[in-house]
């Protein structure tokens, strides 16, 4: 008969996850007993991961503005001055088939003279004209599937050869000039991220050395008695994810709470041009991304300190 | 086959005289030895060498069928997870309670937590310690934090012990106590070297001894080596 007895070790897998999960425990601990500098530390790091991804958030915001202008870009089309009346109804038959435009409004070489006279305060000199110096003019407002500029410029083209018309006008180059400063902001933003993580990296290998320092005899004796470099490392290293994880949720209070705070206002101005726009936060990906990020960043940068300085412990 | 087996063993440090030069000794499995000798004869330079703590500069040792000089890297730490060691200042962890620190070669090791317990209860029963589980190391007295010292040497029961001191900060009673106490394990089957400048009390038991004097072996037993 088999006496059956329960192994005194753990499976290599039960091990490992009780290893892992004692690691975790100890990396709290740590936390537990030095709560202020703890908090501080995640302030700082909350605070440097701030800037950059706010910025990221901001650029965002810019980016769907600047998409939504892209949407209201209108093309104007100058008649010839000899058009008839025959000739402006082909051609509003004409725009209304075009499945790129979404809608277009005529205004006549009359309706325009009027317009001119009371906006532009030459009326009097106007007057005196004899003939009407202004041609018909087409207002064209694309669909909202014409939202690059490559694409509007080719229903410009498409709307500069059709019979009757003169010349035809989209005035891109201000929104242009935007996308060019949307992509700068992006490639800035970028580089900020760059500096700034690599600043968080070093507060947490700087955090992380001293911990180690503060537990040097702690770490000897460990491996006295037998005890890897990488059981050693693990404490820190959740440590030093913590930080990350904890730095990145107070960076996203704060972004959320700037958001938070300019939303009334930003609805107050948009008002006042009869438009709404509400301002885009931290989505789920980019929270993701913040506190995925922030625990990356941890890890390496408590590996960073840890490895070595475990590795250089004299045992003797 | 010998559960340690030093061959020509010498170990020198850069600007000074060899700390131990050819020694050649062997142990049998259960057998209980001293190591005596003057501060600076070589004993710790011994004993750190058998624990894989330092690398020899020449010689083989070899403890229980193996060759420790040839040992990889990353094997160095699961070997000493089958020795016990018990040093002069016992190398507590202050801040942690008595339970905490015999435990710790179970918990590297990777013992299941109700074995933990049981064998952290029993070494702790061994030195007469049971009950100051709860206990902060620094709250003890030196012979109690020896014995705590040395009920973490025991508790995953290796085969071998090697002591460096163990008596050094005590007075002769407590020094008693905790030789008796080391009696009991190698009446148990444990091989133990004990490093020891402590003649008064060598000389009152009939063990083995191997004296060391300027990193050489000059006495194994009642036969003396002429170096």
């Amino acid at each position: 008969m088999f006496n059956k007895r329960k192994s005194l070790h753990h499976s290599p897998i039960v091990h490992y996850i009780s290893q892992h999960k004692k690691a975790l425990k100890t990396s709290l601990k740590h936390f537990a007993i030095t709560p202020v500098t703890a908090l501080l530390t995640c302030i700082v790091i909350g605070v440097v991961l701030t800037l950059p991804m706010g910025l990221f958030v901001f650029l965002k915001n810019i980016q769907i503005i600047s998409h939504n202008l892209h949407n209201s870009a209108q093309i104007t089309l100058y008649t010839n001055m000899t058009v008839s009346a025959d000739q402006i109804t082909q051609l509003e038959q004409t725009l209304s088939t075009n499945p790129a435009v979404q809608s277009f409004q005529y205004i006549s070489p009359e309706n325009g003279l009027k317009e001119f006279q009371q906006q532009a305060g030459f009326g009097d000199v106007l007057a005196e004209l004899k003939d009407n110096p202004l041609p018909g003019v087409f207002i064209v407002y694309p669909k909202p599937s014409i939202n690059t500029t490559a694409q509007a410029q080719g229903l410009l083209t498409q709307l500069k050869n059709i019979p009757n018309v003169d010349s035809a006008q989209l005035d891109m180059n201000w929104l242009n000039k935007l996308n060019a400063m949307v992509i700068f902001g992006h490639h800035l933003v970028y580089a900020i991220m760059t500096i700034f993580f690599f600043a968080v990296l070093l507060i947490i290998s700087y955090t992380i050395r001293l911990n180690t320092q503060n537990y040097q005899d702690e770490i000897r004796v460990i491996k006295l008695l037998g005890g890897t470099n990488r059981f050693i490392a693990r404490p820190f290293l959740y440590n030093g994810m913590f930080y990350g994880l904890f730095g990145g949720i107070i960076a996203w209070l704060l972004i959320n709470g700037v958001i938070w705070t300019l939303q009334d206002p930003m609805a107050e101005l948009t008002n006042l041009y009869g438009t709404t726009f509400n301002i885009t936060g931290l989505n789920l990906h980019l929270t993701a991304m913040l506190l995925g990020g922030g625990m990356l960043l941890g890890y390496f940068g408590s590996r960073l300190s840890v490895s070595r300085y475990i590795r250089n412990v004299d045992v003797r | 086959m010998a559960m340690i087996y030093c061959s020509q063993l010498t170990k020198h440090y850069s600007h000074t005289a060899n700390a131990l030069s050819s020694v050649t000794f062997k142990i049998e499995p259960g057998e209980m030895v001293f190591l005596t000798g003057h501060s600076g004869a070589g004993k710790s330079t011994l004993l750190r060498l058998l624990g894989s703590l330092e690398h020899p500069s020449k010689g083989d040792i070899i403890i229980n069928g193996r060759n420790i000089n040839r040992m990889k890297k990353r094997e160095i730490p699961v070997f000493r997870r089958q020795i016990g060691l018990i040093f002069q200042n016992p190398e507590l962890l202050l801040k942690r309670s008595v339970f905490d620190n015999v435990a710790l070669p179970l918990v590297i090791t990777g013992f299941r937590q109700h074995e933990i317990n049981r064998r952290v209860r029993a070494a702790l029963d061994k030195v007469s310690l049971l009950g100051y589980e709860k206990e902060k190391p620094e709250n003890l007295s030196c012979g109690e934090q020896q014995r705590v010292g040395i009920a973490r040497a025991i508790v995953h029961r290796p085969s071998i012990i090697l002591a460096d001191e163990p008596t050094g900060n005590l007075d002769p009673e407590l020094s008693k106590e905790i030789i008796d106490l080391l009696e009991q394990f190698n009446q148990l089957g444990t091989t133990l070297l004990i490093a020891s400048h402590n003649t008064h009390i060598i000389e009152h038991l009939s063990y083995r001894t191997l004296k060391l004097q300027t990193g050489q072996l000059i006495e194994d037993a009642k036969e003396t080596i002429y170096v």
